[in-house]
């Protein structure tokens, strides 16, 4: 057992807490929204009191947004006769990221290498520094769509966020890990939240995984094979596995009146590459095969880490029922990295 | 916020050339003389222009670097971006991010023979590296230029282009348009390139070349001069591709582990066989 000291925050008490740490520190956390047509409902991190707290979920969009908004303004134009001037403004003051997983969490550490690679993303790091995280760790799978320990992701991982919780019966124990984590506690404090032990966690139920990690070179080799053109029918190229995913980072500029936007763009899509002269993908298996390689061998190839988390998000979402770690093995096969 | 990667400069028209129906070329300058003086490029680098509301588009800097006070960018006319610039005057104003990407090489060209073939608007990456070796003719060895267009009409920088083609003493240069792009008073070939290097056989012996064009012609040319015994790394190209953010981060332009916005756009032969496909 370790010194360091927790708290436990039970069930009931979860949404005055979160209250009153909102009204230190804007909240964002995973809340569940009914639809207005009444076709269901669907979860995402918003700031706090939009919708109803649902922690135990996975949210259907992931906490992509909180720092790669889906529509973001980048600068703005004032025109007068004599100039145009270009303003700009910084993202947001500090905020709390609640009851994020490390799937997600690490996702954006990945995209960190990306945003941060020769010319730095101020508009990513702002917000990447402006948000405290606390990370709600998995010590068994959401369900059976989350594949994170394919990926290289530790599910119980600790080290790199400001708290960390955990369920417990009844309730959750929460306990701080950095200094930013203070102000958590302090809100913990006053609301009367009891003091226990920092868990000893052990995952458990993360099994049979097929190791993707090392294997982006053989991939890469597989480019022109013939397997490419099997999976294709499954694709529909709708995008959806790219909006729900939280690596997927590809971006449009455009301009809208006086401001300058960016906003969320998928590779899987017609128009992504094509210009008035030239498109180098003109079949969908071409661009199903540019999303699941520059997860699995690009984004390794050239940053060291693979591009995709095993969140599951995709696997849930696609309309075509196309689940990407069956896509894996039969690549993976055919490259003969597994038998 | 320390610095918008996305913030760009302003600048302004001061003049605008017609090149064919539907390609003009813009003369720019800085507004502020302190963005004036710091800005330096090299020759196949480009920006990130735009008529502001109108969204950004990809040019290279289709001038050389030596012209101190002003770049120039030709731009074809095709959709929003373009089409708010083809509207443009004399003392409007547009935005630039740059410069961005790798360039040619042009000190490790010295010396060497040097062959630049240009297909329609291809030629403008090449115009700043085809001033260069003019201007420092005797740093290089025999200079060679091929320019071919779709017809007559298609061809841009014509008054240059006809200037190169009577300066015999400075380099051998040939003019094509494509069967059925001839006038009745061309005095150029009618031919694909292809056939005109063929025809040409130029020598590998310490020859560089570099290719811009559609992807279809730079790729036969690639293919042709292999053939004619050049070695695939002394085969220069710049490649075209939709990019919307010019800093290795919107994903538009990767091919493989490559981007083509911080890694090219030049690249050579040798690498694009590299590369796993989707290039042409």
């Amino acid at each position: 057992m370790s010194n360091k000291k927790a708290y436990f925050i039970s069930d009931d008490k979860l949404n005055g807490f979160i209250e009153s740490l909102n009204e230190k520190v804007p909240v964002y956390v995973p809340q569940r929204f009914d639809r207005a047509d009444g076709t269901g409902i669907y979860t995402e991190y918003r700031p706090y009191g939009e919708g109803e707290v649902d922690l135990e979920s996975r949210t259907l969009l992931s906490v992509k947004s909180i720092f790669l908004p889906q529509c973001e303004v980048i600068l703005g134009f004032t025109t007068n006769e004599e100039r145009v001037d270009v303003v700009s403004e910084a993202p947001s003051d500090e905020r709390v990221l609640f009851s994020i997983r490390n799937c997600d969490f690490e996702a954006v550490r990945r995209l960190d290498l990306l945003f941060g690679w020769d010319y730095r993303d101020e508009f990513w790091f702002a917000r990447r520094e402006n948000t405290i995280i606390v990370v709600n760790i998995c010590d068994s799978p959401l369900d059976d769509k989350c594949f994170c320990h394919w990926v290289g992701v530790d599910p119980v991982a600790t080290e790199l966020a400001d708290c960390v919780m955990l369920r417990a019966e009844g309730g959750y124990i929460i306990w701080r890990i950095s200094e930013r984590g203070d102000v958590i506690i302090d809100v913990l404090d006053k609301v009367g939240a009891d003091e226990v032990d920092v868990p000893e966690v052990e995952a458990k139920g993360f099994d049979n995984a097929i190791e993707v990690d090392g294997s982006h070179n053989a991939l890469f080799e597989i480019f022109t094979d013939e397997i490419w053109k099997v999976l294709e029918p499954s694709c529909i190229g709708c995008g959806i596995c790219t909006f729900v995913c939280p690596t997927c980072h590809c971006f449009e500029i455009q301009d809208e009146g006086s401001k300058r936007v960016r906003f969320w763009d998928y590779c899987t899509g017609y128009e992504f590459t094509r210009t008035e002269a030239h498109q180098p993908r003109p079949r969908q298996y071409q661009r199903y095969r540019q999303r699941v390689m520059h997860k699995y061998s690009y984004y390794p190839r050239r940053f060291g880490v693979v591009g995709c988390t095993g969140c599951g998000r995709c696997i849930s979402a696609c309309p075509q029922n196309v689940d990407i770690r069956e896509d894996i093995v039969r690549l993976l096969k055919r490259a003969k990295v597994i038998k | 916020m320390v610095e918008n990667i996305y913030q760009p400069k302003m600048m302004r028209v001061i003049e605008v050339r017609d090149e064919t129906p539907t390609i003009k070329t813009f003369r720019l300058e800085f507004v502020d003389d302190e963005d004036r003086k710091n800005f330096t490029f090299k020759e196949g680098q480009f920006g990130e222009f735009s008529v502001p509301g109108s969204g950004e588009a990809t040019f290279c800097i289709a001038s050389p670097t030596f012209w101190r006070d002003y770049i120039e960018i030709t731009v074809k006319e095709v959709r929003r971006a373009t089409h708010a610039f083809h509207l443009l005057d004399v003392g409007d104003f547009v935005t630039f991010r740059g410069p961005y990407g790798n360039w040619f090489p042009v000190d490790d060209f010295y010396g060497k023979n040097v062959m630049v073939i240009g297909g329609g608007i291809g030629i403008a990456p090449l115009r700043g590296l085809i001033h260069r070796v003019i201007k420092e003719r005797k740093k290089f060895g025999d200079f060679c230029i091929i320019y071919a267009a779709r017809c007559v009409e298609e061809l841009v920088y014509k008054e240059e282009v006809y200037g190169w083609w009577e300066s015999d003493d400075i380099c051998n240069t040939t003019l094509c348009v494509d069967p059925g792009g001839e006038t009745p008073d061309w005095r150029g070939k009618v031919s694909f390139v292809p056939p005109v290097l063929e025809q040409m056989k130029p020598s590998p012996k310490n020859g560089v070349v570099v290719v811009c064009g559609p992807p279809i012609m730079i790729r036969l040319c690639m293919e042709k001069l292999v053939e004619l015994g050049f070695s695939p790394d002394v085969l220069y190209t710049t490649l075209e591709a939709k990019m919307k953010c010019g800093l290795g981060k919107c994903g538009r332009c990767n091919i493989g582990d490559v981007y083509i916005c911080k890694d090219g756009p030049v690249f050579t032969y040798a690498q694009i066989e590299g590369f796993p496909g989707e290039v042409w």
